[in-house]
């Protein structure tokens, strides 16, 4: 039909110039273009990952005692893990970088290779975080037990390190670790910068990585870290058994507005869904799940799991439960010019994936966003017919504050929804 | 034996005697023409020589020396170059040897300008039969008169219907001189005319075909040259339709115009003008004029909805666009859809790919000139026309009686209508549609034979503003609000005044506003400036063959600017960060660019077919406080008449003041000096007939002074190259060209840093063209286009910024180190015109890419550049548009 050919050919012309538009948007760099078939970055299954850091103080103030957080999640596949049985270690380096020139990180490793001295703040086993996802609401995540020796001797500014075991889990899938170290904040960091308030900046450096870590030859390129990721037997590693993490934390004299800035809060958890620990569906379904269990903030654990129907083979199309992060407008601080935060939730998961990994909570200039969860979409069908696993929600604000939550994941038949 | 002092006494009288008969029988060879015959002379040898009574009375037999190798004397060059042209005599006494050779010559009463030196010159190549006395051969003086006429010229041109650019045959061609005396003469089959035998002045020429509107121009012509209109003409006047022969009807434009004019050789090296056909017709831009460009040689393929103009390996921002001398800050509606200026209001585009004229400047790259049209003056016209991404109107036509004449148009895009619901469909928050407009308006008249005011107003302007809710899995950050408004306005006005043969002045003012602002969450950029142009030439014949130009141009820009961005990151390293987290900086400026430059440029035309045009520029730039001095020349020399053979060269200093962003206190730098380029160019153009040329066309130039962020003027850089074109122009069914550029553009950013390619750097590029009108109003053309793939610096596996949770990828070192693979693709477009009682409809059909070759445009990565795969450029995409003429 001449209508039907129309409606389709603008329909077309729609999609050619939405794709025009996101392929200008491409060539100024604003967003990645990545085609269909690249793994998907919520799914922590293909290797070692970090998935998010926190400071008690984002912007700290000089002589400030500092405490870094960081979550690692050793995911790799069980070919992965069959090739370098070693575990993942969460290592930091001695150097505290001050005010790189250009405020560049790869301006520091002259003087994080020279400085080199790797330490542990979780060395040993994995703590006792038990995870025992089949029983609805049994998850119990007790990070709080330091198992390791920090080696405070290796850095003049490190306040020691803890180490939050990673979970010794009953599912399949990722193995999380939380490492903290303190950082003392030197006095008289702070520098004129033009077009901006004085400032100074420090950079921290860990490595997330499943073996141990060796200098290289340094190379020609500038900008690589000679570091390398090594198993027992020498052999270097590659980008599935270690990640470099990077933290900033930008120092301001107390007193002035630009000191204003706090973690944001993740107050609970959005999702309609949720089951009694019985598995029955409740008389008043909640609306939300709390988020009091594990250390505190940054840090923090669903007091209860999260159920998504499982969506098998004969299905034809599976519910794509609601999930996401409550975090309140007192979290949408201001900057010193006046403008608003921008806080997003990243969304990660052993099991499935999202409808977006990344969501908008609050636009600078727009404020809260109407909408701002995702969807969980289950496997179809779950992988070796694993149904429990985890979530992880990542609440960052655009001033290096961040929080996030640990949630249990149980997909259960839809008939139980 | 008689005393000495009456010896003396007889020798004179004999002397004079004989020198008096001699006179009496050359007298009449003299009124004459020249070469005169010789007249007597007598030998130095006094006393030798009888007197005439001697003579008779002892019967000697004198003859006198006669020519044997006359080749005359060719009328001075001095006299030409200090403007003489008039007809000469100079009268030359010889001394013929016994062997007949010239041994001296002696100018009779000099007249100067050359004619003498020439006389002289030529008197002495002169061979003889010696003169003879008895037989004998003697030595023997006679006088030679050379008449020297001016060297006549040629005048010839085309005359050809407008818009179907078909020529007129039988039109009569009168040119009047200045003594009211007449030639005429009719053009033949391809509507082409030529007076030979004509004296150098100017001539009235009258151009008249039955059904048409007469037309009267001045042409000057300058001794022995050829005022020729083998260069495409411009439409000057409609007159009313003719029918067409039978199977035609139907078919062809109605409107037909009539110009005769030819065109002086460029002052730059390379000038290549696109004519309204190509411009229409070229496969694979939609009708855009500005996209047209894109075909040229020295034109690299530039990256899809990109709109920049990558010309000779130049980075875009070298190269400056201009609006009949004005300068415009953006050319294209959404970086790249379709150009601000609709195709139907511009009248050509000059095209300058490097080497140019100093009447521009502060500019490394191109230039580009758009010009926009002469509004028609016999009738009302409308046209309207629609695709499926815009409709845009033009309307011109004379304004009552008083002389003026104006052009209207206006475009509006509609994606709005549709794409808006779209976005919020796809979950995006939608305040304002992309949408864009953009509007021309000229009002022109001629306030005598000789002079022309003109008054055009231009703007264009687009606005996006959406909300992302939803981050990338490689940029979770990079989410929000998202708006982005372009537009500027310019009013612009231009004199034109021919004082006198010998002067011309041509002065553009231009006053306007730019609007730029840019805004992604808690970052933004908000430029309003008020830029205030001026150009001013005044252009003096001082011969015949020098012509001096001496030119202003400026630029004067009060503007305000706020931003609050990250820094800008040094070229060839990763930003020290996510672009949303990094620690942005503010700056809130009112302030002004002032940049004056002056120039001055001598065209001679020290010989036939030679032109060397020497040229200065002073520019000086407020922002840096310097000065900048370019000296440029170029050559053209004729060398072959047939096939028609110019060789080119040209030799030049370009500078290009730092871009505002980069003496900015806050994001820039300071003591900067303007960037250079030293251009050198190398050329031959072949023009085989009135359609088909070639050239080609080696540069090269030496870039320094290069601004390069966080280190000041420390880049250098090399650009060399050939480019090519084979060119056939419109003729009644055909154009096309095949254009091949081959170059290579290096840069080093500071010393001691690699010398690696640059990002603009693109081996090959080939285009091959055509479209061909198969009748009955169809038209089809196609256009293959194969270049190398783009440079880029391939991401690696690095780090993972844990303030945003993401990771940040490792680029390899050096930059620009590797090339997406080779382009191809061929664009069909389809051509439909009907001509109908109220006026013209035609139909298009451009398809781009329609063998739908999956061409690589750059690379993705997955989150945390592990994984690579291409992006590819557009698939094969239709485009349709209706256009109405009326």
């Amino acid at each position: 039909m001449r209508t039907s050919i129309s409606a389709k050919l603008l329909r077309r012309m729609a999609a050619v110039l939405i794709a025009l538009l996101a392929l200008a948007a491409c060539v100024a760099g604003a967003w990645s273009c990545a085609p269909s078939g690249f793994q998907d970055a919520s799914l922590v299954q293909n290797g070692v990952r970090i998935l998010a850091s926190s400071t008690t103080e984002p912007y700290a103030a000089p002589g400030d005692q500092v405490t870094i957080s960081v979550l690692a999640v050793d995911g790799r596949t069980t070919d992965q893990f069959n090739d370098n049985p070693e575990s993942m270690h969460l290592y930091w380096l001695t150097t505290l970088c001050v005010n790189p020139p250009q405020d560049a990180y790869y301006a520091c490793f002259p003087q994080v290779v020279s400085e080199f001295a790797p330490f542990e703040s979780d060395a040993g086993t994995p703590a006792a975080v038990v995870a025992d996802a089949g029983t609805p609401g049994a998850v119990v995540a007790d990070a709080g037990t330091p198992d390791g020796d920090t080696d405070d001797a290796a850095s003049p500014t490190m306040e020691g390190g803890s180490g939050d075991g990673g979970a010794a889990l009953s599912f399949d899938g990722a193995v999380p670790l939380v490492s903290s170290v303190g950082v003392s904040v030197p006095t008289g960091i702070i520098i004129p910068r033009t077009g901006a308030t004085p400032y100074g900046l420090l950079f921290k450096f860990n490595i997330a990585c499943a073996g141990h870590l060796q200098l290289l030859a340094p190379g020609p390129n500038p900008q690589a870290l000679p570091i390398g990721c090594f198993d027992k037997n020498g052999i270097q590693l590659g980008p599935e058994s270690y990640v470099i993490g990077v933290t900033r934390i930008y120092v301001y004299n107390p007193g002035g507005p630009a000191t204003m800035n706090h973690n944001p809060v993740i107050a609970a958890l959005d999702t309609p869904q949720s089951l009694e620990p019985d598995g029955a569906l409740p008389l008043s379904p909640p609306e939300t799940i709390a988020v009091d269990g594990g250390d505190g903030p940054p840090n923090l654990t669903a007091a209860t799991p999260f159920f998504a129907p499982l969506c098998l083979p004969d299905a034809g199309s599976c519910d794509n439960p609601k999930i996401g992060a409550i975090v309140p407008p007192s979290s949408w601080e201001r900057a010193a010019n006046g403008v608003g935060e921008q806080i997003w939730a990243e969304y990660f998961t052993t099991l499935g994936g999202f409808s977006s990994s990344s969501r908008l909570l609050y636009d600078p200039t727009a404020g809260a966003i109407v909408d701002p969860d995702t969807k969980y979409q289950p496997p179809a069908p779950p992988p070796n017919n694993v149904t429990t696993g985890l979530i992880w929600i990542v609440v960052h604000d655009n001033r290096g504050g961040a929080a996030w939550v640990t949630v249990p994941l149980k997909l259960v038949p839809p008939s139980s929804l | 034996m008689r005393p000495p002092r009456l010896r003396w006494l007889f020798r004179s009288f004999v002397r004079l005697g004989a020198l008096l008969a001699v006179l009496a029988v050359a007298a009449p060879a003299f009124a004459q023409t020249a070469p005169p015959t010789p007249p007597n002379a007598l030998d130095q040898a006094a006393g030798r020589m009888p007197s005439p009574e001697a003579s008779a009375a002892a019967a000697p037999v004198i003859t006198m020396p006669v020519p044997k190798k006359n080749e005359g004397a060719a009328y001075p060059k001095q006299a030409l170059d200090e403007g003489y042209a008039e007809p000469a005599e100079v009268s030359v006494t010889v001394t013929v040897s016994t062997t007949g050779a010239v041994t001296d010559a002696v100018v009779d009463n000099p007249i100067g300008h050359g004619f003498d030196e020439a006389a002289v010159a030529a008197a002495r190549a002169m061979e003889f039969d010696p003169a003879t006395r008895n037989g004998k051969p003697v030595a023997a003086r006679t006088r030679i008169a050379f008449k020297f006429v001016p060297p006549l010229a040629v005048l010839e041109g085309h005359v050809l219907r407008d818009v179907a650019d078909r020529p007129i045959p039988g039109a009569t061609v009168t040119l009047r001189d200045a003594a009211g005396q007449e030639h005429s003469t009719t053009t033949d089959a391809e509507g082409h005319w030529r007076i030979d035998g004509l004296r150098a002045g100017r001539y009235h020429i009258r151009v008249a075909a039955e059904g048409r509107t007469p037309h009267e121009a001045d042409e000057d012509v300058a001794p022995g040259e050829s005022e020729n209109a083998i260069d495409r003409l411009s439409p000057l006047q409609a007159v009313t339709p003719v029918a067409l022969p039978a199977g035609d009807a139907g078919t062809e434009e109605p409107v037909v115009e009539v110009d005769v004019r030819g065109q002086k050789p460029p002052r730059e090296v390379v000038k290549r003008t696109l004519e309204q056909r190509e411009i229409n017709r070229i496969p694979g831009t939609g009708g855009d004029a500005l996209k047209s460009l894109q075909n040229l040689p020295g034109v690299a393929r530039p990256p899809a909805l990109s709109g920049l103009l990558i010309v000779r390996g130049a980075a875009p921002q070298d190269s400056v666009y201009f609006v009949d001398g004005t300068p415009i800050p953006i050319v294209y509606h959404f970086g790249g859809l379709y150009a601000v200026l609709p195709t139907e209001m511009i009248d050509k585009i000059d095209f300058y790919p490097g080497n140019f004229s100093t009447q521009y400047g502060r500019a490394m790259g191109a230039v580009v000139d758009v010009g926009l049209i002469d509004p028609k003056s016999d009738k009302y016209h409308a046209l309207a026309e629609v695709n499926l991404i815009d409709a845009r109107v033009v309307a011109q036509g004379p304004i009552l009686d008083t002389g003026w004449h104006f052009a209207v148009a206006g475009r509006r895009s509609y994606v709005d209508t549709w794409l808006g619901p779209v976005l919020i469909a796809a979950g995006a928050g939608v305040s304002v549609a992309p949408v864009y407009y953009d509007f021309q308006a000229v009002a022109e008249k001629s306030l005598s034979k000789h002079s022309s005011l003109r008054f055009a107003a231009f703007g264009s302007d687009d606005q996006l503003a959406i909300l992302l809710p939803s981050g990338s899995s490689s940029n979770p950050g990079l989410a929000g609000s998202l708006s982005t408004h372009t537009g500027f306005w310019r009013g612009q006005v231009r004199y034109v005044d021919k004082l006198g043969d010998q002067t011309e002045f041509r002065v553009v003012g231009a006053f306007g506003q730019d609007i730029v602002d840019l805004a992604f969450g808690g970052l933004g950029f908000h430029l309003v400036d008020y830029p205030v142009s001026s150009r001013a030439e005044l252009s003096q014949k001082l011969a015949r063959n020098l012509t001096v130009n001496i030119g202003y141009d400026g630029e004067y820009t009060p503007y305000t600017l706020s931003a609050v961005l990250p820094p800008l990151p040094r070229p060839g390293q990763p930003p020290p960060g996510p672009f949303l987290t990094q620690q942005p900086l503010s700056t809130h400026t009112n302030s002004y660019l002032f940049r004056p430059g002056f120039y001055t440029e001598w065209e001679a035309t020290p010989w036939h077919g030679g032109r060397f045009v020497p040229g200065l520029r002073l520019d000086y730039a407020q922002d840096t406080g310097a000065w900048d001095f370019d000296p440029r020349v170029t050559f053209r020399q004729d060398v072959i008449d047939s096939p028609r053979t110019t060789i080119k060269a040209g030799a030049g200093l370009f500078s290009q003041p730092p871009q505002p962003q980069e003496t900015n206190a806050v994001f820039g730098m300071q003591g900067l000096t303007s960037n250079r380029a030293y251009q050198y160019d190398v050329g031959v153009e072949y023009e085989f007939n009135a359609h088909v040329d070639a050239s080609i066309d080696g540069f090269y130039k030496q870039l320094d002074h290069l601004v390069t962020q966080g280190y000041g003027n420390t880049g250098t850089g090399l650009i060399y190259g050939m480019e090519t074109l084979l060119r056939y122009k419109p003729d009644e069914h055909f154009f096309g060209w095949i254009a091949y550029t081959l170059s290579r553009s290096l840069r080093r950013d500071a010393p001691g840093m690699p010398l690696e390619l640059s990002l603009y750097d693109e081996t090959h590029v080939l285009t091959v063209l055509g479209s061909y009108r198969l009748g009955r109003g169809w038209e089809l053309g196609a256009r293959f286009r194969l270049t190398s793939g783009y440079m880029y610096t391939p991401d690696q596996y690095g780090f993972y910024d844990e303030n945003v949770g993401q990771y940040l990828p490792l680029q390899q070192y050096p930059a620009n180190s590797s090339r997406l693979p080779l382009f191809h693709a061929l664009d069909i477009r389809v051509d439909k015109t009907w001509r109908l009682p109220w006026g013209t409809l035609s139909a298009y059909l451009d398809i781009t890419n329609i063998y739908n070759n999956g061409n690589v445009d750059g690379i993705s990565y997955d989150f945390n550049s592990t994984h690579t795969a291409y992006t590819n450029d557009l698939p094969i995409l239709p485009s349709l548009g209706l256009r109405l003429d009326l």
